[in-house]
Formats: C-alpha cells, sequence, structure tokens
C-alpha cells in the first residue's frame, strides 16, 4: 500500500481519494476508518446544539426512553433512538453491547469477567460499562476475531 | 424483568419435577408408601420458585457480584427444608442428613460458579487479545 500526502498551501479541507479495487477488505476499512472520523452526531447540552465528532464519543446509552451521548467530560442529549443510532454507526467502530448501551470499541481498554459470569469492560477514562453475553460474537467480530 | 425469570422457573419446574418422579418411584419400590401428588406438586413449585429467585439474584448485573453470589446461596438453603418436609423420614432418616445435603448443593454450587468463571475468562482472554491487536494495527 501506497501512502502519499499531496502538500496544498491555504487550504482547510483535506480530500483523501482511495485507488483499488471496491471489494478489497484493506479498502473497506480505510474507507470506514475515515468514514468515523468524518462523521458527527448532533446533540445538545446546556440548551446548546454542537455537532460531536463520532471520534470523540465514547458510549451512548439510553435511560428512560431518551439517548445521552458521553465524550472524555460531557454529556451529550442525543435526538436520536439507540436502534436508529445503531443503524447509522453500522460502518463505524460502535457496537452495541447490551440492551441500553452502543460503545465505541477504540475507547475500550480491557475487558474482565466477574465470579458470577458477567463480562465488564473498562474505557480509556476508566468507566466501566457492563457487557451482555448475547453481544459478545459481535463484538468479537468487530475486533476482528471470529464470532 | 419477568420474562427473564419466568424463563428460569420454566426450566428449573421441569428439572425438580423429573427429579421428584425418580425420588417418588424410589421411595414407592423401596418402602412401599404413595406420596400425595398434591403436596409434592406444591413443592416443588416452590422450590422452583426458589431456585430461580437464587439464579436471577446470582446472575444480577447491579451491586456487588460477591455479594450477589453468596446471596443466591443463602437463598437456596430454605428450599432444602422444603425438599426435607415432603420427603420426611422416607429420604431424610436422620436430623444431620440436611446439614450434609446443605453442604452438597455448596459444593456443587461452588462447581457450576467455577465452571462459568473459567469458560467466562478464556472469552475475555480471547476478547483483550484482540483489543490489543487491533491496537497495534492503529
Amino acid at each position: 500500500m501506497k501512502i502519499r500526502v499531496e502538500e496544498i498551501e491555504q487550504t482547510d479541507e483535506i480530500e483523501v481519494i482511495i485507488k483499488g479495487s471496491k471489494d478489497n477488505e484493506d479498502v473497506k476499512e480505510i474507507y470506514r476508518s475515515l468514514l468515523y472520523f468524518e462523521s458527527v452526531i448532533l446533540g445538545k447540552t446546556n440548551d446548546k446544539t454542537v455537532s460531536l465528532p463520532l471520534s470523540q464519543i465514547y458510549y451512548f446509552d439510553s435511560v428512560d426512553n431518551k439517548t445521552f451521548a458521553y465524550d472524555k467530560n460531557t454529556v451529550y442529549d442525543v435526538n436520536l433512538k439507540l436502534y436508529q443510532l445503531e443503524e447509522k454507526l453500522v460502518n463505524t467502530p460502535f457496537i452495541r453491547v447490551n440492551k441500553s448501551m452502543i460503545v465505541n470499541t477504540r475507547k475500550l481498554k480491557t475487558f474482565k469477567s466477574t465470579i458470577n459470569g458477567r463480562m465488564e469492560a473498562t474505557l480509556i477514562n476508566g468507566e466501566k460499562v457492563k457487557i451482555s453475553r448475547s453481544y459478545v460474537p459481535l463484538l468479537k467480530e468487530k475486533l476482528g476475531g471470529k464470532r | 424483568m419477568m420474562k427473564k425469570y419466568s424463563g428460569i422457573f420454566l426450566k428449573f419446574l421441569f428439572i425438580i419435577n423429573i427429579i421428584y418422579i425418580i425420588l417418588a418411584t424410589i421411595v414407592y419400590r423401596r418402602l412401599d408408601i404413595r406420596l400425595s401428588f398434591v403436596r409434592l406438586e406444591i413443592g416443588v413449585l416452590i422450590i422452583s420458585l426458589i431456585l430461580s429467585l437464587a439464579t436471577y439474584i446470582m446472575k444480577l448485573e447491579k451491586g456487588n457480584s460477591i455479594v450477589n453470589v453468596i446471596l443466591g446461596y443463602i437463598i437456596i438453603v430454605p428450599s432444602l427444608y422444603v425438599f426435607r418436609n415432603n420427603f420426611g423420614t422416607y429420604l431424610f432418616r436422620s436430623v444431620w442428613l440436611i446439614y450434609i445435603l446443605m453442604v452438597v448443593v455448596g459444593i456443587i454450587y461452588g462447581v457450576v460458579l467455577y465452571v462459568l468463571n473459567k469458560k467466562y475468562k478464556d472469552e475475555v482472554k480471547h476478547l483483550n487479545e484482540l483489543l490489543e491487536e487491533k491496537k497495534k494495527q492503529e
């Protein structure tokens, strides 16, 4: 794979062209990664609507039919249902880990199992997230393993 | 919550019913005593309710996992008294047999937890390896 950066002065816009077969797995992976950096979600905090880059979001969770997005320090109110987010984020590192939570796999630090057979993941900001057994096969797939 | 509890309850109801049929048959064959069906079936229902509650508490996501596991065992204990009440002296000829049964149930509970834990630890290890690989690639 050749990586080339063409320098253009006096521009803020970045253009990325991927040359290769559309069916190539590497091309797909690069496309997914770029999509992740490019995509934003609208969220509300302190009555202000802000656009949140996906790469900054740690996880989404749903409480009392309301969806929230969490970055390192702030909580944002998101105007989408969890299943809508799940559909929207299908080609990104985000994955559903339990009934009420979608996690950014790039923000995961470690996995741990508890004595009663539960699984939890620690995020890079130290927060702990419960992982349901039923979502483990999909999580494995997302991390590059087999189901 | 109720859906999950009902699922566990039905499984226990099936298993305990089979165990009771076997034990009632043994009592009938050995001592030629017919135990009351209604009495036994009430026992099966109570024991199934207790065991499914214990399993539900043990698997609960909320709270401390060790406390949940201990609570799970404590909840199981009354079901042994129901069991003794159902079969009485036909199975429990000595008073201390109930304590032995408690220990046996404790050991089975421990073994189940150990097997469950080992299985999940392997899964967690695999997930951590995948995560490490992914980080290296990035």
